[in-house]
């Protein structure tokens, strides 16, 4: 897909209209790092233009299946491919406006409501970084970088010799076989393996990774770092799984990637909210 | 020592970090207002009566056969609002949102000066409804106070309100930056769906066979995202900030009859500005030690 680094196609028109003033008033920023990755983002020379995002409501069309059979549903997943990619596309069109080099800290969130079954609501969020020196950090195909990685990451990457050109993504929405009654039967009472589920799972992951990985392949990568591979039911029941895996797909700035060595210390941090 | 103790929400690391800083905690201070939401119109109601298309041959039931004509009474702008939905933010219930965070914020500012402080660390912030009280929303904000032993507020400057740990406020001043406050705004949107997200939504129509974007729910959210987050620069402007950290959106989306959509966002964050002294210092590799 050929992609027009100036274009505005899908942010509305006080979209752009914020992302001017933002532009001309030079320094204000807004930004949804914490205070140590913008301290870090700062220490690796970028400077936080703004808080970018896209979203998009989409609406997921009618997908037929049949009972007893491994399949990927195809239609769930490219309406949950495709509505991603408008929310992370929009997402770009704004960093791109601000004249960004990239995103860090992107979040990609899903929501399904309550009140609509077919609907679901895609949000990328991040913030739109630009090297201080004006060294241009953009991904080779013009576009402005995006990663999911934390500030901390950014920087430990940066300085280590790599630097992120895009976050990739693939998924699989996929249907797991119910089994029938005389499988069940010739099973009841034993410990066996279920040979379809474990086909269904295994299959359905190696379509998201690989899917993943053509992206990556896409973006002249060297490699991809901080992969989540996780799996979600948007609530279409119990047999229907969608496989994610999203990482930072990365390319070598240097030839070495030799780091100091790290010294030992006691942490005054807070900890974790998590265990708050 | 013949002070109060004090009583603080701080961490020991962070305890130790604000001393470092040259900062005592003092005491928890709270700032609450509970607002209680007034009536308003219905939008839909309005923009439908005066967009209600008209009917010219044909029959009922005979949508889709090309014998109804729609005779719009505006222009082509009716027909397309009518097909692809409209947005309107609501401008009394936004305000509601507004006032309840600027009154609570004001008084935690108000309970701070009474204790002394010159800053208010670690602000926790609750937002939301009560199951007893539905048409009431609240804004409530605690956090500790910190004085300090060497640096005096100007009587008519504002106390900064950081919702960032003691830890983080000291790493913040230490490389040259100072909070100037909780910046925040609030937008709620009412969405009045088109008809090609009714058909869509319509269970088995034509329409909702195929995977599409809600543009009009899209739009409304991106709208009301954008006011927000206009508000939370034009507060931070006020206050002469560089930028603003750490924000945090909320948001609520409701939906109403005939499809259509309330969208309450929320935004926060913490206004910064730059200071003359204070460096960004080197980093280093380091292994904790830590529990996990």
């Amino acid at each position: 897909m050929s992609y027009d680094p100036t274009s505005v196609e899908g942010i509305p028109e006080h979209g752009r209209e914020r992302l001017r003033r933002i532009r001309e008033s030079g320094r204000f920023f807004t930004s949804d790092l914490s205070v140590n990755e913008f301290l870090l983002v700062r220490q690796a020379g970028f400077d936080p233009l703004g808080l970018v995002l896209g979203s998009s409501i989409y609406h997921i069309g009618l997908q037929l299946r049949r009972w007893d059979k491994n399949q990927e549903l195809d239609v769930l997943t490219q309406a949950m491919y495709h509505a991603r990619e408008l929310a992370m596309t929009r997402m770009e069109e704004e960093a791109d406006q601000l004249g960004a080099d990239g995103i860090v800290g992107v979040r990609l969130d899903v929501g399904r409501h309550a009140w609509g079954g077919e609907l679901a609501e895609f949000i990328a969020i991040g913030t739109a970084v630009k090297h201080r020196e004006g060294e241009l950090h953009r991904a080779p195909s013009g576009r402005p970088f995006t990663s999911d990685l934390s500030g901390q990451d950014f920087w430990t990457l940066l300085s280590a010799g790599y630097r992120p050109v895009g976050l990739v993504l693939g998924n699989c929405v996929y249907h797991v076989a119910h089994q029938n009654v005389g499988r069940w039967i010739s099973r009841v009472g034993r410990n066996v393996e279920m040979p379809n589920y474990t086909q269904a799972l295994y299959d359905a992951r190696e379509l998201a990774m690989e899917r993943m990985q053509a992206e990556a392949e896409s973006l002249e990568a060297e490699g991809i770092v901080g992969v989540d591979l996780h799996e979600r039911s948007h609530g279409w029941g119990s047999h229907v799984i969608e496989f994610v895996a999203i990482g930072t797909a990365i390319i070598p700035t240097k030839a070495d990637h030799e780091i100091a060595t790290p010294s030992l210390v006691l942490n005054l941090n807070d900890p974790p909210p998590s265990l708050k | 020592m013949s002070e109060r103790p004090f009583g603080s929400t701080l961490s020991t690391g962070s305890f130790l970090a604000m001393r470092k800083a040259g900062f005592r905690p003092l005491r928890q201070v709270q700032g609450s207002s509970i607002l209680s939401l007034g009536w308003q119109r219905s939008p839909a109601l309005a923009l439908r009566s005066s967009l209600k298309p008209k009917l010219i041959g044909g029959g009922y039931g005979s949508y889709g056969t090309g014998a109804q004509v729609y005779l719009p009474t505006g222009s082509l702008a009716v027909q397309q609002y009518l097909n692809e939905g409209v947005w309107m933010e609501l401008e009394e219930r936004t305000a509601a949102y507004n006032d309840v965070r600027r009154e609570a914020v004001t008084r935690l500012r108000d309970n701070a000066r009474e204790a002394g402080a010159v800053a208010v660390v670690d602000v926790r912030v609750r937002r939301g409804r009560f199951a007893h009280a539905p048409h009431a929303i609240e804004f409530t904000a605690i956090g500790t106070a910190v004085a300090s032993d060497g640096l005096e507020l100007a009587e008519d400057e504002a106390i900064p309100l950081v919702s960032l740990s003691g830890g983080e406020f000291w790493k913040l001043y230490d490389s040259g930056y100072w909070p100037l406050g909780i910046v925040g705004g609030s937008s709620v949107v009412y969405v009045i769906s088109g008809y090609r997200t009714k058909f869509a939504r319509l269970r088995l129509s034509k329409r909702s066979l195929r995977n599409q974007e809600y543009e009009d729910y899209t739009i409304g959210l991106s709208e009301a995202r954008r006011r927000a987050m206009g508000r939370l620069r034009q507060e931070a402007r006020e206050v002469a900030a560089a930028g603003a950290l750490a924000i945090e959106i909320a948001r609520e989306q409701r939906e109403q009859k005939d499809d259509n959509l309330i969208v309450t966002i929320d935004v926060l964050g913490n206004a910064i500005a730059p200071l003359e002294q204070g460096a960004p210092r080197g980093v280093a590799y380091a292994l904790g030690l830590g529990k996990a």
